[in-house]
């Protein structure tokens, strides 16, 4: 109970210093709770052709309009949001703690070591993202979880990892020289224990603007393989598909098509940015008085 | 321009007749007058006035410096005359500034842009970052050349190569198409003042010009800028913390504290009769190089204010021995006495003779037996053979054959120049750098040979203090958690024992316990310091090794430190191995005493005799460098400097490594390695010429 009131004023206090993280946040959880609740919230079938409705501007009935299929595009984007939220934050969260952990452990150890992750790291950074994932992805075919393609975020976290883990790595390389991690190395303490208390929690504030900036890209990422079709396939809905399929053929009639989910992706992105930013001040003694 | 240049006692005698009135300009001849000046910065972390009402002036041709510790304002009053204060962070909310009798808060950006290197130029105190490194140095004399006086390539040309022979740099014309990176940090500060002469500006404005410089240099760049500026009738402002370097350059100071001017006049005034409890403070906590050594250095106990508080009364309240009622409720005004300006209620009363006389005598005796640390001909290569893939094969012969011992109970001074290898002689005996060669014997058992695991129980018995406090301590962690880390990480304390040692630590440094909760970036400098030696405290250590533990805190803080390390000592009988570059300092504290040049020792001795009777060249160099706070022994002093600058330490010179800026050289000493022989009981020294050295100290005195 005690540890209840404690976060809820934690929260409170969140709310009261971070004003813009906090509706970073506000719309996250809304578009959390559309995408769980997406039969509640909407009054289509997402994947229901309606050719007598095909590409009708937005009105009461069909608040974002619909597409060339006459399928209510109100009811893809929050049907979208599922996919594009969980491949979103999943590939974005594995894509950057594996290239953190990499870029922590290669600039803390240094010498060989550093050297032999770094070429490593070059070899999938001189593939081009596209190619990478659409190899991944024509390799390792479908694994279906809940709904999700697994391979189809492994494909989207693997070209994140590099960028991660130089980010990470240029940081790790400044503090691991600061006289505060000499003084911990000094007190003998166990490298693990200096990685985790020393070195991680001050490289804390660019990883979260990284892991905020690639959630962005993994969705953008997600939307490029599904047009190539590789990723997420019609007619299920996905955001980059909706902007990616044959939306482009009508943006003159129907420009609803590309601008709502355009827009949907836009909005994520800004929400995670925002709470990203704040989080990160937040985390930040220096500024928390 | 054409100024006379008026010596310091025509200027004395224009203050002297100055009717007494509050904040007075000194009539005539002023050039540079700051009235009521109040800046305020606006911060992420609340509001505060920087400066609050600050009146200062310099007369043509004076030398003005102005004096105090970080944060006290003296810098940024300064950069307001330039108008380079950041933006939009502080802004000038009151007060003027007459240049030449023209109001420059009046004046349009375009016109100052116009002033700016032209009237006024202004030195910065890191010559390292104040260079562009990607253009040469002769476009970068130049620019204000082809700027502001519309020169053509050639005209600027001819300019720039009498301006680089002016602040004594040879070889004119091949350097100036070379660029930053192949000067010394004492030569860029020398390019920067011939940038700052160029187009014969009526006033130069030097920002701590030689603070990031080592003490040799240090007295070379001082006499050249002093040279010039009386040549060419220029009129200086230094701002400086160093009350040496005041003593022997200023004609007039301005000690500030705290935002505000807090005595100001001319220097033999100040030095002599200081009227303000704060100058007088500031004068005694100095360690001096030319005074009896005490147990106990002075010190001004408590910290300056926190300028996010409002406070009522004087400033110095808080920290002043002699403080009434009065100075808690209402600010003092600058009011003239006799000849200089002091803002103290008291002062008309003046201050009564020194409260606490110089302790002399009060020697820690040693039980001079039992060896902590023995280090045997230590060597270090940084670089070697190339290691990786591609890299260079460049050997740093960092550390050189050095060895010594350090007793139980015994704190060895370690002094040298940036860059001669003490800091890397400290780290490899933390064990956070790897030995070349040579052995490390701490309480009979080689670092070098043990396993890892009997290293890590070792550590806990070697700990460290570094420079900079605020970059030793993990700005994610409070106090009470940094402290409460090595007793449960490596001590296995229970948490209820834990926490007591954790009071008991914050106790044994002088801080009230509630600092516990406090994260680095809430703490003053000295405060900070304090924690760095409650975390060493906490492990239980036999020897200490102190990396330049003071140099990044003000004067009044120095002292405290000082005596609390000493204090610690005198109680807990641990080792210090004492790492600095202000001898004074090290003279302070030590028992013994290294110098090291360029890798190698060159004299040890115990610190009484070193500074009584140095042998080497060198060490005698450095003394002879080092201001003092006396103006009248500082202008009695001749300008005995060392010329030239620290080699290369890539090169593999042969013979003796001082050799070519020694002034008594021989041919001899370019071929002969001069061995560190013991040239009296317990003094070593490796010169080949040490007996001529006594000998030419005899004849000169």
């Amino acid at each position: 109970m005690a540890m209840l009131t404690r976060s809820f004023n934690n929260a409170l206090l969140f709310c009261r210093l971070q004003p813009l993280g906090a509706l970073g946040l506000l719309i996250i959880v809304v578009m959390a709770g559309c995408a769980v609740l997406a039969e509640q919230v909407t009054l289509y079938n997402p994947e229901a052709v309606d050719f007598g409705a095909m590409l009708s501007g937005p009105s009461s009935e069909h608040p974002f309009g619909t597409d060339s299929f006459g399928r209510d595009i109100f009811t893809r984007i929050v049907y979208g949001a599922r996919t594009a939220l969980t491949i979103g934050f999943l590939s974005s969260m594995i894509g950057c703690h594996i290239g953190a952990a990499i870029g922590i452990a290669s600039a803390y150890h240094g010498g060989w070591v550093d050297l032999l992750l770094q070429r490593f790291i070059d070899i999938i950074l001189s593939f081009p993202i596209v190619v990478l994932a659409l190899v991944v992805v024509a390799v390792m075919g479908k694994t279906m979880v809940l709904g999700i393609d697994l391979n189809l975020v492994f494909a989207i976290a693997i070209p994140i990892i590099p960028r991660s883990c130089r980010v990470i790595r240029a940081a790790t390389l400044s503090i691991r020289t600061q006289p505060y991690v000499d003084a911990a190395r000094a007190g003998g303490y166990s490298t693990v224990y200096i990685l985790l208390r020393y070195i991680a929690p001050n490289v804390i504030a660019p990883f979260l603007v990284l892991l905020t900036a690639y959630i962005a890209q993994a969705i953008l990422l997600e939307a490029s393989l599904s047009f190539l079709g590789l990723g997420v396939t019609e007619p299920k809905p996905a955001w980059g598909l909706m902007l990616a399929g044959d939306s482009a053929n009508f943006y003159n009639e129907a420009p609803w098509m590309i601008l709502f989910p355009g827009l949907a992706i836009s909005l994520s992105v800004f929400a995670f940015n925002l709470f990203g930013d704040s989080l990160r001040d937040w985390l930040d003694p220096k500024y928390r008085n | 321009m054409g100024q006379s240049t008026v010596s310091p006692q025509e200027a004395q005698g224009q203050i002297g007749s100055a009717a007494p009135v509050a904040g007075a300009v000194p009539d005539g001849d002023c050039l540079l007058s700051v009235e009521n000046l109040q800046v305020e910065f606006n911060t992420k972390r609340g509001h505060f006035r920087a400066v609050d009402g600050v009146s200062w002036s310099v007369n043509r041709g004076e030398t003005l410096a102005l004096v105090g510790e970080s944060g006290c304002g003296k810098s940024v009053s300064a950069l307001s005359v330039m108008r380079l204060l950041p933006r939009p962070a502080a802004s000038i909310v009151g007060g003027r500034i007459l240049f030449d009798g023209c109001d420059l808060l009046a004046e349009s950006e375009s016109g100052m842009r116009h002033r700016r290197g032209r009237d006024m130029s202004m030195i910065f105190q890191d010559p390292m970052t104040s260079l562009n490194p990607v253009l040469t140095i002769g476009d970068q004399i130049t620019e204000p050349l082809r700027n502001h006086l519309g020169l053509s390539d050639q005209q600027a040309r001819q300019r720039a190569v009498e301006l680089l022979e002016m602040v004594g740099i040879n070889e004119m014309e091949r350097r100036l198409d070379q660029y930053p990176h192949q000067f010394s940090g004492g030569m860029r500060q020398r390019v920067m003042i011939a940038i700052g002469l160029a187009c014969n500006p009526r006033l130069i404005i030097a920002d701590e010009p030689t603070t990031a410089l080592d003490v040799t240099i240090q007295a070379q760049i001082l006499e050249m800028m002093r040279d010039l500026t009386r040549r060419l009738g220029i009129t200086l402002v230094i701002i400086t913390h160093n009350l040496g370097i005041v003593a022997r350059y200023a004609d007039r100071v301005a000690v500030m504290y705290a935002g505000r001017i807090v005595e100001q006049g001319p220097a033999d005034r100040i030095f002599r009769a200081p009227r303000h409890p704060y100058t007088r403070g500031l004068l005694r906590s100095v360690p001096r190089l030319d005074r009896v050594r005490g147990a106990l250095l002075e010190t001004i106990e408590g910290y300056p204010p926190n300028l996010y508080e409002k406070h009522r009364g004087c400033h110095f309240a808080a920290r002043c021995e002699l403080v009434t009622d009065l100075c808690r409720n209402t600010a003092p005004s600058l009011l003239a006495y006799e000849g200089h300006e002091v803002a103290c209620h008291l002062s008309d009363r003046g201050l009564p003779a020194d409260s606490k006389p110089v302790l002399a005598g009060g020697e820690r005796e040693l039980a001079r037996s039992d060896v902590l640390l023995e280090v045997v001909n230590l060597n270090k290569h940084f670089g070697g053979a190339g290691k990786g893939l591609f890299s260079v094969a460049t050997a740093l012969h960092a550390v050189k054959d050095v060895s010594f011992t350090i007793k139980r109970g015994e704190t060895l001074g370690l002094v040298g120049e940036s860059g001669c290898g003490k800091t890397t002689v400290g780290r490899m005996i933390l064990k956070l750098e790897s030995a070349s060669s040579g052995d490390i014997r701490f309480d009979g058992e080689s670092l070098i040979t043990a396993s890892a695991a009997r290293i890590r129980d070792l550590r806990q018995r070697i700990q460290v203090i570094f420079q900079d406090p605020y970059a030793s301590l993990n700005p994610r962690m409070t106090m009470g958690e940094t402290l409460l880390e090595p007793l449960t990480q490596c001590l296995d304390l229970s948490p209820k024992a834990a926490q007591d040692r954790v009071h008991e630590l914050i106790d044994q440094v002088g801080l009230l316990r509630d600092v516990k909760d406090r994260y680095p970036h809430q703490m003053s400098g000295g405060q900070r310091q304090r924690i760095g030696i409650a975390r060493a405290l906490a492990f239980g250590p036999d020897l200490i090794v102190c990396d330049e533990p003071v140099s990044a805190l003000d004067v009044s803080i120095q002292g405290q430190i000082i005596n609390l390390l000493a204090g610690i000592q005198a109680k807990l009988g641990v080792s210090y191995l004492f790492i600095a570059h202000d001898l004074a300092v090290v003279r302070h504290i030590s028992h013994r005493v290294i110098v090291m040049y360029r890798g190698k020792v060159v004299e040890s001795a115990d610190c009484d005799r070193l500074y009584e009777e140095a042998r080497h060249p060198y060490t005698r160099a450095l003394l002879a460098s080092a201001p003092v706070p006396d103006p009248q022994i500082e202008r009695a002093r001749q300008g005995q400097i060392l010329q030239g600058e620290v080699g290369s330490v890539f090169s593999s010179q042969q013979g003796c490594l001082f050799a070519n800026r020694c002034p008594m050289a021989t041919t001899e000493c370019h071929h002969i390695n001069p061995p560190l022989e013991e040239i009296a009981a317990s003094h070593f020294a490796a010169c080949i010429h040490h007996p001529a050295v006594v000998n030419q100290r005899g004849s000169a005195s």
